[in-house]
C-alpha cells in the first residue's frame, strides 16, 4: 500500500510538472490583441487606503486622468491629511469612522461603490456599461501605457473585469522582492494568460478595472468580508456569465515585501483567505461547466495542493539526515543517477520560470534567469510556512490580521 | 559490545527511522494528492452533470 501511495507521489510531481508545460506551451503563443482603442469608457480610479500616509501622495500624483475616489477606511495616521492636501478637484475623500471603519477591505469598497453607483449621473459618460472603475492599492502605479492596452478589452460586452500584470517596483533593492516579481511575471504569463482564453483570469486587488454594470450585477455587496475579496469577485463575476481576461502588456506596480517575516505573514493572510473561498464550491458546481468549471475548481482546490509539497518536503529533510547517518544509503544514493533524478523532479520547472522571466523582463540573460528560476524554487518554500500557519488561524477562527506596512519610499522607478 | 560498536549501531538505526519517516511522509503526499484528484474530477463531473 505505502508503495502504490510513494508512487502516487511520483506522480505528483511528473504531473504537476506537465500541467506546468502545458500552462508555458499554452502561453508561448501571441497573444490576441482586441481590434480598437477603447474609446468611450470613463474610468473612475477607487484607491482604498487604511493608514497609508508614506505612499499615498505619490499614488495619487501618478494616476491619469479621470475622477479618483480614496476611501479612507479609518486611518489613524496623517492619510487624510495627505490626501486633501495633493488632492485636486478631481479627487473626492470618502472617510469611514470607526465602528464602521476597518471591518474588512470589502466592506470599505462595498461602501465606495454604493456612493459611485449613487452619483452615477455625475460621471463622465453615465452609462453603467461604459463607466470603468480601476481599483489600485495605495502603492500602486500603472504604466503610462496601462490603460490604452487595457481598455479595448470591454469592447467585448461579455467582459466584466480586466486585470494588468503586477510588477514589483523595488525588484532591483533586494532578492526577496525579486522573487515575488517573478512569482507575479509567472503568474500573469504563463497561468493568468491561459486562463484568459477560459474566460476566468484571477482578480488580483491591483490594476484590477471592472466594468461597473458587472459590479452592479452580483447586487448590493459585490466584494465579500473574506480575506482575499478579490479572488471571491473574479469567480462571482464568472459565476454571473461575465468573462474576466488578464492583460500582461498593462502593468501595474507595487511594493515588494523586503523582511521575510512579513512576507511569511502576507502569504499566510492569502493562504487563509484562498481557504475561506472554499464556500464558493457549491456554486461552481451548480453553476459552471466545462473547461470553466475545471479551472474554477482547480484554483479553489489548489491549496490543499500544498500540503503534498509540504509532505515531499519533509520526507526530504528525512531522506537527507537519513543519508547523513547511515553510510550504505550514501553509498546507494550519491551516485549519478540518484542525484540526476532528484534535481530534476525537485529544480526541472525552474528551466521554465527562469527563462521565461528573463525574456519577459528583458533585463537580464538567460543564464541568470536560470539561476533566479533555482531561487524560485526554494522561495516557494514560504508557502509551506503560511500554508500551515493559515490553517492554524483558520481552525483557531482568527481572522483579523495586522496589515502590511509600507516602506516610505513606494518604488525607486518612481520615487 | 564496544562503545564505537554501539556508536554506529545508534547511527544506523536513526538512519533507518529516518528513510522510515521519509518513506511514510511521501507516501502521505501520494494520498493527499490522490484526494486532490479524486475529489477534483468528482466535482468536475458533477457540475457537468448538473449543467446537462
Amino acid at each position: 500500500m505505502i508503495t502504490v501511495l510513494v508512487l502516487c507521489a511520483l506522480s505528483a510531481v511528473l504531473l504537476v510538472f506537465t500541467y506546468t508545460l502545458g500552462m508555458y506551451l499554452e502561453s508561448a503563443g501571441t497573444a490576441e490583441h482586441p481590434a480598437g482603442d477603447g474609446d468611450g469608457f470613463s474610468v473612475v480610479f477607487l484607491v482604498p487606503c487604511l493608514n497609508e500616509e508614506r505612499v499615498i501622495a505619490g499614488t495619487l500624483r501618478a494616476l491619469p486622468r479621470g475622477p479618483v475616489l480614496v476611501v479612507d477606511d479609518g486611518s489613524d495616521d496623517g492619510t487624510a491629511e495627505v490626501v486633501r492636501r495633493v488632492a485636486g478637484p478631481r479627487v473626492r475623500l470618502l472617510r469611514r469612522e470607526l465602528p464602521n471603519a476597518r471591518q474588512g477591505k470589502g466592506r470599505a469598497l462595498n461602501h465606495a461603490l454604493r456612493r459611485l453607483a449613487e452619483n452615477l449621473e455625475d460621471l463622465p459618460g453615465g452609462d453603467a456599461d461604459r463607466v470603468l472603475v480601476c481599483l489600485m492599492d495605495a502603492d500602486g502605479r500603472l504604466d503610462p501605457r496601462g490603460l490604452d492596452n487595457a481598455l479595448p478589452y470591454f469592447a467585448d460586452p461579455r467582459v466584466g473585469a480586466v486585470q494588468m500584470g503586477v510588477r514589483i517596483g523595488n525588484r532591483g533593492q533586494s532578492l526577496l522582492a525579486r522573487m515575488q516579481d517573478m512569482e507575479f511575471v509567472v503568474y500573469t504569463w504563463m497561468f493568468q494568460r491561459t486562463r484568459t482564453g477560459i474566460g476566468s483570469a484571477g482578480l488580483g486587488g491591483n490594476g484590477q478595472i471592472m466594468r461597473l454594470s458587472a459590479l452592479l450585477d452580483l447586487g448590493d455587496d459585490p466584494w465579500s468580508p473574506s480575506l482575499t475579496e478579490d479572488l471571491d469577485l473574479g469567480v462571482r463575476m464568472v459565476l454571473a456569465g461575465w468573462r474576466t481576461v488578464c492583460v500582461p502588456d498593462a502593468t501595474v506596480s507595487q511594493q515588494g515585501l523586503v523582511s521575510t517575516r512579513a512576507l511569511a505573514r502576507q502569504r499566510s493572510r492569502w493562504y487563509q483567505g484562498h481557504l475561506q473561498a472554499l464556500r464558493l464550491v457549491p456554486s461552481v458546481v451548480e453553476r459552471a461547466s466545462g473547461r470553466m468549471a475545471a479551472d474554477l475548481l482547480n484554483v479553489l482546490l489548489s491549496p490543499l495542493l500544498i500540503f503534498v509539497g509540504a509532505f515531499m518536503t519533509l520526507s526530504l529533510v528525512a531522506s537527507l539526515v537519513g543519508v547523513a547517518f547511515s553510510p550504505l544509503a550514501r553509498e546507494q544514493l550519491i551516485q549519478p543517477v540518484p542525484i540526476a533524478s532528484w534535481y530534476a523532479l525537485t529544480f526541472g520547472a525552474a528551466y521554465l520560470f527562469g527563462p521565461l522571466y528573463a525574456r519577459i523582463t528583458g533585463d537580464m540573460g538567460r543564464l541568470r534567469g536560470l539561476c533566479y528560476g533555482h531561487l524560485f524554487i526554494v522561495y516557494n518554500l514560504i508557502w509551506l510556512v503560511a500554508a500551515w500557519r493559515g490553517l492554524w488561524r483558520a481552525a483557531r477562527g482568527r481572522r483579523v490580521w495586522m496589515k502590511t506596512e509600507r516602506l516610505a519610499d513606494p518604488s525607486p522607478e518612481h520615487a | 559490545m564496544t562503545e564505537a560498536t554501539s556508536i554506529l549501531a545508534r547511527a544506523a538505526d536513526v538512519g533507518a527511522t529516518a528513510f522510515d519517516v521519509a518513506r511514510l511522509a511521501l507516501a502521505v503526499a501520494g494520498l493527499l494528492f490522490a484526494l486532490y484528484v479524486v475529489v477534483l474530477g468528482a466535482l468536475v463531473l458533477a457540475a457537468q452533470r448538473r449543467r446537462r
